[in-house]
């Protein structure tokens, strides 16, 4: 079960002037569902395509399950892909879409039936099986495309923001769904989306790109708690960015000066007086009314500028002294008793904090 | 309580919608009337008159006189007739499917090629027109008889030794026509080409199908309706076109098209050539109506 299904090794891809992905090596466990995360135009599906074989790299390789594909046509690989704009076949029903592939690769007649029966029956659409796409809503067309591309059994499956037209609950439904098909059947999924939160709750690792550069590969946990740049730190959840410079450094903990106030962060591999930035979740700080006399906080103060109301929690805005806003969350029913312009104090553990410097 | 205002919402709307059809009406009206005008004048008029004179008698003088007549429908029923009729058709069938199988990679190439340059190929396919069409089958004359160009080159090559009779057979006809027509069956089928999208192409490929499966099931049954289109674009024309097999076919090669103008011309039959005429426009109209019904079938069936 376990071993290699991809390997991407020192991918460039160049349209023109302009490089879309820069030396992104990966590999990709088998039967593992790894997402592609990224800001729009930052190089994801132009990735899944070299992957898929419809565009070729300009530089470095591509392993499918030990064999360098290369010279492999798109058509010789064993992998399918979910397309960002689904490109069903207008002109066929959504059983005669999801047959295509086993018909073209000349899979007797009764299989064929059967499997395509199943996977329709996965996807909750066998009672649309003699529709046209047109006459399908966004959701279930997008569920055709998933059935079309299983069906096949491929090795790899590569689904580009596959959810993206569907409204929140369908979303988060088919999000399970997924996940639990995936488990089901084994596949190893490569799932592009922008969505941080999809990516958190769906992937078994996250890939993390920006501007064709494969910032950070980790399992959710790591991403979003140990983020090794600031691009994954602010892209992935709400972050608190202070800017500083390291001014002593013992075993245990970093003292930062930020805009003149020193603020204590957990050691990490830095020299002294290089530059860093500290990041903080908004869960993970407090506010208060009174300075706290524990030397072992972090202590900033601050103005409260903004109290914005979301649901059981409450995304409080205090402007610091230095000037930069820094985001805390409240639960709704305990909010701290204090109006708009008064004075407070944001506080955290030190060892709350990450330090990155990239 | 709530029902009625549920039921009186879409009876409103559709009040409006209908209120609203009336004044888009009338704004087609009027960009109608010029259009319905130049039909009348040019169009319908001339048509009439054919219709008219197709039942008078041909006078001694090579006018039209009395008395009124069926006899000019009831001689085209003859054996002669109905051979050229069919000659027409065969010919034109040939014509049309010359033109599809050489024009679908010509109509490919363009529409896949890039953007930049598609417009001026699109134009070298058009710009042939701005010459007369006559002019045009003279040069191919000029290429084809036997001191033509091509012959003089094989014989010069040494590859031949006696010069081909490429000209004045059926063969010369087909050429000619197939030259003709052929833009009128590589533009719709562009159009159709171009508006298909890469990515299905590549949902083909990605699930599979090498590149003539692709084209067999994605390609092709989403171009049809250019196929169509330029068929009926290229056949119905081809039935009636005369200055060609009289250039290039000698006299030989009777066509539907040739026999109106000979009635007309030669023959100074007018009645005769406008019952001719009146037949062939019902023959293409039959067409018509069979392009009518195969492309209505097909969206009817897209839409169960
Ligand atoms: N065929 C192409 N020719 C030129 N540039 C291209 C081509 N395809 C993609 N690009 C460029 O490559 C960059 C990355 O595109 P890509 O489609 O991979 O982004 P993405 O991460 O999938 O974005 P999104 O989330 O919006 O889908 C973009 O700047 C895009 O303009
Ligand atoms: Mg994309």
């Amino acid at each position: 079960m376990s071993g290699l299904m991809v390997k991407l090794q020192h991918l460039v891809k160049q349209f023109g002037t302009q490089t879309v992905v820069q030396d992104l090596s990966l590999d990709i466990e088998k039967g593992e569902f790894l997402t592609l995360l990224g800001p729009s135009g930052c190089g994801k599906t132009t990735t899944l395509r070299m992957i898929a074989g419809f565009e070729q790299p300009t530089s470095g390789e591509i392993m499918l399950d030990g064999q360098y594909v290369h010279n492999l046509a798109a058509y010789q690989r064993d992998v399918n892909t979910v397309f960002q704009s689904y490109a069903l076949f207008p002109h066929l029903t959504a059983y005669d879409n999801v047959a295509f592939g086993l018909r073209v690769k000349k899979v007797p007649k009764q299989e064929i039936e059967k499997r395509v029966k199943d996977a329709l029956r996965l996807v909750q659409l066998e009672d649309y099986a003699r529709r046209k796409p047109d006459q399908l809503s966004g959701g279930q067309r997008q569920r055709i495309a998933i059935a079309r591309a299983l069906v096949n059994n491929p090795k790899v499956l590569l689904l580009d923001e596959p959810l993206g037209a569907l409204d929140q609950k369908l979303r988060k439904q088919m999000q399970v769904e997924l996940k639990h098909l995936q488990k089901q059947l084994g596949i190893t999924f490569v799932f592009v989306t922008h969505d941080q939160e999809e990516a958190l709750t769906m992937s078994d690792r996250i890939g993390v790109m920006n501007q064709g550069f494969l910032e950070q590969v980790g399992t959710p946990a790591e991403i979003y708690e140990r983020p090794s740049t600031k691009f994954v730190a602010g892209f992935i959840g709400e972050t608190n960015l202070l800017h500083g410079t390291v001014r002593t450094r013992d075993h245990q903990h970093l003292l930062v000066e930020c805009e003149g106030v020193q603020v204590k962060a957990p050691s990490a591999n830095v020299a002294e007086n290089e530059s860093v930035t500290i990041a903080i979740r908004p869960e993970k700080s407090v506010l208060s009314l009174e300075p706290s006399h524990n030397e072992q906080l972090v202590q900033l103060n601050g103005r409260l500028t903004e109290r914005i109301y979301c649901g059981g929690s409450t995304r409080t805005i205090v402007t610091l002294h230095s000037g930069q806003t820094f985001v805390a969350l409240e639960k709704t029913d305990q909010l701290l008793p204090a109006a708009v312009g008064d004075e407070l104090f944001v506080q955290w553990q030190p060892n709350h904090g990450v330090v990155v410097t990239r | 309580m709530n029902p009625p205002v549920l039921d009186n919402a879409p009876a409103n709307q559709l009040q409006n919608e209908t209120k609203l059809k009336h004044q888009i009406d009338y704004g087609k009206a009027w960009t109608i009337w010029p259009v319905f005008i130049w039909m009348v004048l040019l169009f319908l008029l001339p048509m009439i008159l054919v219709f008219a004179v197709s039942f008078f008698s041909r006078s001694s003088f090579g006018g039209i006189g009395f008395p009124l007549t069926l006899e000019n429908y009831s001689r085209f029923f003859d054996p002669l007739y109905f051979k050229i009729i069919w000659i027409s058709c065969v010919l034109a069938f040939y014509t049309t499917l010359c033109c599809l199988v050489l024009g679908y990679p010509f109509a490919y190439i363009i529409a896949r090629s890039p953007t930049q340059y598609r417009n001026i190929l699109l134009l070298l396919i058009i710009v042939p027109f701005w010459t007369n069409s006559l002019i045009r089958t003279y040069a191919w004359i000029v290429l084809l008889r036997t001191e033509g160009v091509i012959n003089t080159f094989l014989l010069q090559l040494g590859l031949i030794e006696q010069p081909l009779s490429l000209l004045y057979n059926e063969s010369a006809v087909l050429i000619g026509l197939v030259y003709t027509m052929l833009p009128f069956m590589v533009l719709p089928l562009y159009a159709s080409i171009e508006k298909l999208e890469r990515s299905l192409l590549e949902a083909s490929k990605d699930l599979g199908a090498k590149p003539w499966q692709t084209f067999w099931r994605v390609t092709l049954p989403l171009t049809t309706p250019g196929i169509l289109a330029g068929s009926l674009l290229v056949f119905i024309p081809s039935l009636g076109l005369f200055f060609i097999p009289d250039l290039m076919g000698g006299s030989k090669t009777i066509l539907i098209g040739n026999h109106i103008k000979n009635q007309f011309l030669t023959a100074r039959d007018w009645p005769f050539g406008s019952a001719s005429s009146i037949i062939l426009m019902i023959l293409t109209l039959v067409f018509i109506a069979v392009y009518i019904k195969i492309t209505k079938d097909k969206q009817g069936k897209e839409l169960v």
